[in-house]
């Protein structure tokens, strides 16, 4: 039986624990049977990837494992404090206690290496792995930006960046699609509007959505949908729409609170792993 | 091995033995070059490694050690692919894991190609118990990271290469970046200018 994944379910292959990922393993089945779509692909790359690109900049900038830790720490960067203390505490070095060390000598040179390397691998590593390991990746909007591959720069650094405006030479068929499923949209729209009204609350992200959407219709300025915020306003349901065109029953996510407003909308079943 | 090379083998020994240098261990380190031939075909001469040895500067020294155990750290990989006894399996996979982590020491001599491709052979095994957590393509393509690691020059390509093919066979290499479980460790920094 095939299922749709979305980039909830896509993050946390790779990076839930060792159980976690066992069960969503059972939960799926075999890679043949996984499909996702490329709005998660750009979300991917944007949250996960894009997030080791700048964690390897303060590796690259400082010179050291240590500086970059400190200027994380310093920035409130939890996320990259985090990844660099995974790599500590995956290399196994010996730090327990109180230490010195000597910018980018020593131990601090080796662990530098170490992340850098680590981080260089994965970003390419993951930018492959996300439709390698699915059956296909839906792409009905025909994402420009999610077909990026991370860039390699001169200096050693990835360039992950979304370059939002060359959305507006309108490459792609997000337009066209909205327009190809109106029916379906406008169902979901007042479908909203009477969650809203009828009391019960829906997210402030489908809230946006749905504004959007609105706007857009109502205006028939489809058009606008090329910007990309309007496209990243719309991101739910982007991805939820991709798996209702592809005729995908069991829509398989983390993200409880918009999918369990947006799948019956949609004639989707919401599968949720387990939670932790 | 050829009688040739097996002789040339036996002079480079003796040359070996009779260098001298500022450090005692010079003779230890030759005989490992040996050694290192001796699991080799496509290897340079070991005479060429005695007349090197003669004009060695600690950075050249190092370099030879460095590719000694890239080519340990494969012979043991491969052995431990085609062992028949797992408890032989285990042990070579044991010594292939323990070369990897040698082999940082020495990283910083090579270029970000062979970092990478250390990079990538160290975050897929360094976890893994045996040699048997892969499967039979997984393996495949593991041994030939492995063969490329001894490699003078690594090309970018190469490395860029192995990252998409371990993606497709889905060896994984996250475990560096990956919340170690049940382990919480509290960091503070203090700079000291």
């Amino acid at each position: 039986m095939t299922t749709f994944v979305d980039t909830t379910i896509q993050v946390e292959r790779v990076f839930a624990d060792a159980k976690r990922r066992a069960r969503l393993q059972t939960l799926l089945g075999a890679e043949e049977n996984v499909v996702a779509c490329s709005f998660s692909r750009l979300e991917f790359k944007r949250v996960v990837i894009q997030n080791l690109a700048l964690t390897l900049d303060y590796l690259i900038d400082e010179k050291s494992f240590w500086g970059a830790m400190n200027r994380a720490c310093r920035l409130r960067s939890d996320r990259r404090v985090k990844m660099l203390v995974r790599i500590l505490s995956w290399t196994g070095e010996q730090v327990e206690g109180r230490f010195q060390v000597q910018k980018g000598e020593g131990i601090d040179r080796k662990l530098t290496l170490q992340s850098e390397s680590y981080i260089r691998n994965a970003i390419e590593y993951l930018w492959h792995w996300f439709d390698a390991q699915v059956l296909t990746v839906v792409d009905k909007t025909e994402c420009q930006r999610a077909r990026e591959a991370p860039r390699k720069t001169r200096t050693g650094k990835w360039d992950l960046a979304i370059h939002e405006r060359k959305c507006a030479t309108q490459k792609c068929r997000n337009a066209l699609f909205i327009r190809e499923r109106l029916p379906q949209i406008r169902k979901l729209c007042r479908e909203l509007e009477t969650l809203e009204s009828s009391g019960r609350s829906i997210t402030s992200e489908l809230q946006i959505a749905l504004a959007t959407l609105q706007a857009v219709i109502k205006a028939s300025a489809f058009y606008k949908l090329y910007d990309y915020k309007q496209c990243l306003a719309v991101g739910d349901v982007w991805i939820h729409l991709e798996c209702a065109a592809a005729e995908i029953e069991d829509f398989v996510t983390t993200n409880y609170k918009e999918s369990e407003t947006l799948c019956p909308l949609l004639g989707l079943k919401m599968v949720t792993p387990e939670k932790p | 091995m050829t009688k040739d090379q097996d002789r040339d083998r036996t002079n480079a020994s003796t040359e070996a033995n009779t260098l001298e240098g500022p450090r005692g261990s010079w003779s230890d380190t030759i005989s490992s070059v040996v050694i290192a031939y001796d699991s080799l075909d496509s290897e340079p001469s070991v005479s060429t490694f005695s007349r090197r040895a003669e004009t060695f500067s600690d950075v050249e020294h190092l370099k030879l050690n460095c590719g000694v155990r890239t080519r340990y750290a494969r012979d043991m990989f491969i052995q431990s692919c085609e062992a028949t006894d797992p408890e032989d399996a285990e042990a070579s996979f044991s010594a292939a894991n323990g070369a990897v982590d040698e082999l940082w020491d020495f990283a910083q001599l090579r270029g970000v190609a062979f970092q990478d491709l250390l990079g990538l052979i160290d975050a897929a095994i360094r976890r893994v118990d045996d040699i048997s957590s892969f499967n039979p393509n997984q393996r495949d393509i593991l041994r030939q990271a492995f063969a490329d690691l001894p490699r003078p020059f690594i090309e970018e390509a190469t490395v860029s290469n192995y990252r998409k093919r371990f993606a497709e066979a889905n060896i994984d290499i996250l475990g560096p970046l990956r919340v170690a479980d049940g382990v919480q460790y509290k960091v503070t920094i203090e700079e000291i200018r």
